[in-house]
């Protein structure tokens, strides 16, 4: 008997523990995927942990990951600059995101991505937008880049 | 674009009858060609009417479908009728809409380039997405809710309150959250509610178009048929009441409802009011100086000649949306130099406010050498020296500082400096962390909670109480004091500046927002005056081209006296200005309502007389003359004076309010009702309509009336533990608690004692 009001426990709290793990406090799932308004995001497609929130997705055929990382640190701008460190390119200066943010390319296997760097106080965040690809193009980077400066819009904005 | 077979047939049948009529027409002297072109016409215009038509249908169902699934996992915490308390705002037709509704404001920007380009860079395009209004609002969410948020972004981020983002586990796309107040935001709105502000809006379904029937045509439609209707845009997206103050009421007044803080009503804030009690609006018969009507309009939404393309545009300027104002903080965190210069150039317009280094006052004598430069005059080394530094708000059409003056700082630099450029005495100065001094004489407001702590970080929901407010309404003045040692060894001169330093934002809450470790934000010197002092003798001298005349610098100073309770003092500027002016009839009245509040009715008789001597109409006079008749008991001079008023000023409060007692102490209840329901009308939340409407609505057996009005005469009504509140804070930083006395001297010396107890680094500036 026990046994039974344990599985019927379990079975109907696990549902909304799942719920409750997959909710990123970062940024808003629906926005994160790019979803329409209302339509919930299916559970497989976001992951979240303590300091990280990964997205998977499709758009028009094409698969994306967004991956976003926030770190509470002692020193946000030397913690910055050890992210900024693993760049794939050179950076460039943000101005208006955070207390500082800049943006590079962050190329990872197959994947091709561009990723803000930045910090809000001394949290200090990355948000990197990647596709699988091994194309590289102008508008590309440029499409990665504005979706990368969405998202990190919303992160820091959250953690302001 | 979807066509869809039924709709297609019944276009046909629709052509069809056109077709059948236009064959009955005797216009039968047509051309075939014109017969031809006239049918296609009509066959094309019926198309695209279904077409739209159709459109209309489909979003409209797309959006009940909407709704509901919002409706569905949204937090109704306030109540399921009030989706969007606590604020006002409120959807026509209920329910929520789509983000996605809202054309984006780069859709505008094809058509109003120049539109586009200032919005961007404007406070109401940030009006979410910057750090020092999402430090606060993240705080609230956490530590309440994130519904309760729906109070602040109803006017910072309509579009998520109305999409029914606002609530936990939203499924809403927040790609529009750095858009803030978007084009289609404003120039949706279809009505105001009230003037009660808290986003007293009702937001229509966004529409670019109405139809031929003027019936709204939701979302976009393409640019063509938009030129092709220009008539049609303009009357979907723009509307008469939104060239008036009230449109701006809307969101530019505001409350702290029981919903939010758990507690009772606190007005926090309306420049709307303001401007309406001001000499701007034409509605106040009882403003100190008249000037030009002016709005809200006129004076943040000037037109200029526009840089870029936009068919808004007329005769080549464009009415401002840049709405250039105070903040210069958002433009500097962001990199906006056009928009941070634009904000600089407005804050420094020159007249707004007025600074006068009026006079001196020696120690151990009574009388107040001044005006300065217009007597002569000696001082002496190891003279003690008081100096009146009189500040007017001259021309702002609302308090200095308006709003949430919390937030923002604006303060009194006061230096002196011998010959040799020595400072003597230096008060309001930054520190170099960026604090301000402790002591420095500051405009703004310090509201603190039920346990006495000042609210550093604008949580709006723990405001109980102010421990003063300094700022100065508009048209009026303050004096404001500073005491120094002449030093013993000085020769020639010294020289005494006073000015105005506005910084948007208040150091501490900068800390708050970015840490300490952030750029210095600019602080900008709104008016000022400087005079050197002969250590000797001192002429008279010509004035500064800003500087207002003699006989309004004495009348500016009764004012700051009058405000300061120091009565006597007042009726003596006053009558200063009677001997500089006697043709002014202001000048009498000034002297006579200082005199009814002092009490001193007899002579305030004789000078509202003298007043109405020169102008029996004197609508200002008149207002006081009556409040001297009831005195009096002359029940029939007071209500006929009170009437005059109301007859030329409709709109005014004090007039309403003061003819609605008028009539009740005659016990005619009826023109009573009227009055403070006229009054209710101007202002929502006044005091005395709540009071008297809930004894005349009972005294008329309108019960269920009455006890709406004594409910809100109790909610609204000041917290009877304010002062006490205000008290804890004052008695735990005296390093301050000078500022919330009325009168009070800025000084290092050590006398008075209190002054010097503390240098202030227990505080938040």
């Amino acid at each position: 008997m026990k046994l039974v009001y344990w599985m019927l426990l379990g079975t109907s709290l696990s549902p909304a523990l799942c719920r409750a793990q997959a909710v990123c406090p970062w940024i808003n799932a629906v926005t994160a995927v790019d979803a329409p308004s209302g339509t919930p995001v299916p559970a497989d497609q976001i992951a979240v942990s303590k300091n990280e929130c990964r997205f998977h997705y499709q758009d028009d055929g094409v698969a994306y990951e967004l991956w976003v990382i926030v770190q509470e640190t002692e020193n946000g701008s030397k913690n910055m600059e050890m992210k900024e460190a693993e760049c794939t390119s050179k950076t460039t200066a943000l101005r208006g995101l955070g207390n500082e943010a800049v943006m590079c390319a962050a190329d990872r296997r197959s994947l091709r991505g561009e990723q803000v760097i930045g910090r809000v106080r001394n949290e200090v965040f990355v948000i990197n937008v990647a596709v699988k690809t091994h194309r590289s193009s102008v508008e590309l980077t440029k499409s990665l880049d504005d979706m990368a400066t969405m998202m990190a819009e919303q992160v820091a904005g959250n953690l302001f | 674009m979807r066509w869809n077979r039924a709709w297609t047939i019944l276009a046909e049948a629709a052509f069809a009858t056109g077709l059948f009529a236009l064959l009955l027409t005797p216009e039968t002297s047509w051309s075939q060609n014109q017969q031809n072109k006239y049918q296609q016409d009509q066959y094309k215009e019926s198309q695209e009417q279904l077409n739209e038509k159709k459109q209309s249908q489909d979003l409209q169902s797309q959006r009940q479908a909407y709704s509901e699934k919002i409706a569905s996992t949204y937090n109704f915490r306030f109540g399921k009728e009030i989706p969007f308390d606590p604020s006002n705002a409120e959807v026509q037709g209920g329910g929520f809409i789509q983000p996605g509704a809202f054309p984006d404001a780069t859709y505008c920007a094809h058509c109003h380039q120049e539109a586009y380009h200032q919005w961007r860079q404007a406070l109401h395009s940030n009006s979410f997405r910057e750090p020092f209004y999402r430090t606060s609002v993240n705080l609230l969410n956490n530590t309440e809710g994130i519904e309760f948020s729906r109070h602040c972004d109803s006017c910072h981020n309509p579009i998520g309150l109305l999409s029914g983002a606002l609530t936990e586990n939203s499924l809403v796309n927040r790609k529009f959250d750095d858009n803030g107040v978007t084009c289609m935001v404003c120039h949706s709105i279809q009505g105001l509610k009230s003037t009660k502000g808290n986003a007293s809006y009702i937001m229509g379904v966004p529409s670019v178009m109405v139809d031929e029937n003027g019936n709204r045509i939701p979302g976009e439609v393409p640019y063509s048929e938009i030129l092709m209707h220009t008539d049609r845009h303009a009357r979907a997206v723009m509307q008469p009441f939104y060239r008036t103050p009230q449109f701006c009421s809307a969101c530019h007044k505001a409350n702290l409802p029981e919903h939010l803080n758990d507690f009772k009503f606190i007005s926090a804030f309306s420049a709307y009011d303001e401007w309406q009690n001001s000499k701007f609006s034409h509605q106040n018969p009882l403003t100190f100086y008249t000037g030009d009507f002016k709005t809200c309009q006129n004076c943040h939404m000037k037109r200029a000649p526009n840089a870029l393309p936009d068919y808004g545009a007329k005769n080549g300027t464009f009415a401002s949306h840049s709405w250039a104002a105070g903040n210069t903080g958002v433009p500097f965190y962001y990199g906006f130099d056009e928009q941070l210069e634009k904000t600089v150039k407005f804050l420094q317009a020159g007249d707004y406010l007025n600074v006068d280094i009026f006079g001196i006052k020696k120690a151990n004598e009574d009388k107040v050498i001044g005006p300065l430069g217009s007597v002569i005059f000696r001082i002496d080394p190891n003279d003690i020296l008081d100096v009146y530094v009189v500040i007017q708000n001259k021309n702002i059409g609302h308090s200095f500082i308006p709003e949430v003056r919390d937030l923002y700082q604006a303060w009194t630099e006061f230096i002196v400096k011998d010959a040799g450029g020595r400072e003597i005495y230096h008060s309001g100065f930054l520190k170099p962390d960026g604090m301000l001094d402790a002591r420095a004489h500051s405009f703004i407001t310090r509201p603190v909670t039920k346990d006495g702590e000042f609210v550093d970080n604008h949580q709006v929901q723990t405001i109980h109480a102010a421990a003063y407010d300094n700022t100065i309404q508009s048209g009026r003045s303050t004096l404001v004091r500073y005491r120094f040692r002449v030093p013993a060894d000085a020769k020639g001169f010294i020289t005494i500046t006073a000015r105005v330093n506005y910084r948007h934002y208040r150091q501490s809450y900068i800390n708050n927002v970015l840490g300490k470790d952030h750029p210095a934000y600019p602080v900008v010197e709104i008016a000022s005056r400087s005079r050197a002092i002969n250590i000797g003798d001192n002429q008279p001298a010509p004035p500064d081209p800003q500087d207002n005349p003699d006989w309004m610098r004495w009348n500016n100073l009764g004012i700051a006296y009058l405000d300061e309770i120091q009565y006597a003092d007042a009726v003596s500027a006053f009558s200063q200005v009677v001997r500089l002016r006697p043709d002014y009839a202001d000048a009498y009245t000034n002297i006579a309502l200082t005199e009814i509040q002092w009490e001193k009715y007899g002579s305030a008789r004789m000078n509202i007389d003298k007043a109405l001597g020169m102008n029996p109409d004197n609508a200002r006079a008149l207002y006081y003359a009556a409040l001297l008749e009831r005195r009096a008991s002359n029940i029939g001079a007071e209500l006929a004076d009170l009437q005059e008023v109301v007859q030329q000023y409709p709109q005014s409060r004090d007039a309403r309010r003061e003819l609605g007692i008028a009539y009740y102490r005659q016990g005619d209840y009826e023109h009573a009702t009227q009055q403070f329901e006229a009054l209710q009308d101007i202002d929502p939340d006044d005091l005395a309509a709540h009071y008297n409407l809930s004894i005349l609505y009972h005294r008329m057996g309108r019960t269920k009336e009455a006890e709406e009005q004594q409910a809100l005469f109790i909610t609204e009504k000041i917290n009877s533990d304010a002062r006490v509140e205000a008290l804890k804070y004052l008695r735990a930083h005296p390093e301050v608690s000078d500022e919330s006395v009325p009168w009070h001297v800025h000084t290092d010396l050590p006398n008075p004692p209190h002054a010097a107890m503390s240098m202030g680094d227990g505080g938040n500036y």
